[in-house]
């Protein structure tokens, strides 16, 4: 499980992995599905992963290599805890 | 998945929504016929609850299986896989996933006649079936919700279901 404190994201460790920050405040409706994992944000025309359908295994990874990665993170998701 | 509550953080005025399966002939007092804006409304299916199933059948096993498509990202970033010369396809059918004990009925959002125009309220049980949020394969509706009155009727504001996720 990845711990989500004041929108900054750690391993179970405590490893410091990715600021969650977006500073368009996109909605829903600028989210357009480009294929079961990945969104695109038609406002920075970029693509956003949907950590709904990858494991946690595969985001920490994803997020060593380029913490830039733009992620949509669901409250419902329990590989998440939010502190 | 239950339905998603925002709650009523703003402590906006809120609005009593009456549904047929819950009316009586004292489920309005008389007060809350002169007070209030009775806005009354049926309800339809909303097509983004619709969804489409498989159902399979395993030609060696006679397992039979249902599914959203041949490739299915489920639980975890895992992917199951139907493929066609495993799996025949027996039907393909609709599935709503929004309220559906209530379609095709009625119901009535209780709005105060001294709403401004403009007045954003808190609905405790929103009517129609709105789209909260989108996991693991299920359209889940949102319980509650903020409206604005805008002096004929409430707008819901989808806007306020963001918060059910984060993006960046």
């Amino acid at each position: 499980m990845l711990n989500i404190i004041d929108k900054k994201i750690f391993t179970k460790e405590g490893k410091y992995l990715k600021t969650i920050q977006c500073p368009k405040k996109i909605s829903a409706s600028d989210l357009e599905q480009k294929n079961e994992q990945t969104l695109y944000c038609n406002n920075c025309e970029k693509d956003i992963i949907d950590t709904q359908y990858i494991s946690e295994k595969e985001l920490v990874n994803i997020l060593k290599k380029n913490k830039d990665t733009c992620l949509k993170i669901s409250r419902l998701n329990p590989m998440f805890r939010f502190v | 998945m239950s339905d998603i509550e925002i709650g009523n953080k703003n402590n906006l005025r809120v609005v009593r929504t009456i549904r047929e399966k819950n009316y009586n002939k004292y489920s309005l007092s008389a007060e809350d016929r002169n007070k209030n804006h009775l806005i009354t409304q049926t309800i339809k299916p909303n097509q983004d609850f619709f969804s489409t199933m498989l159902l399979l059948q395993n030609y060696r096993t006679g397992e039979i299986e249902y599914a959203t498509s041949r490739k299915m990202f489920v639980q975890y970033g895992r992917e199951i896989n139907y493929p066609e010369n495993e799996w025949k396809q027996l039907l393909a059918y609709e599935v709503y996933q929004g309220s559906k004990d209530d379609l095709y009925t009625w119901a009535m959002y209780l709005v105060p006649k001294d709403a401004k125009e403009g007045e954003r309220f808190y609905i405790e049980d929103v009517i129609d079936d709105i789209v909260a949020e989108r996991f693991w394969g299920s359209v889940i509706r949102a319980k509650d919700g903020e409206a604005v009155w805008n002096g004929r009727k409430l707008e819901i504001d989808t806007k306020m279901y963001n918060k059910v996720f984060m993006v960046g």
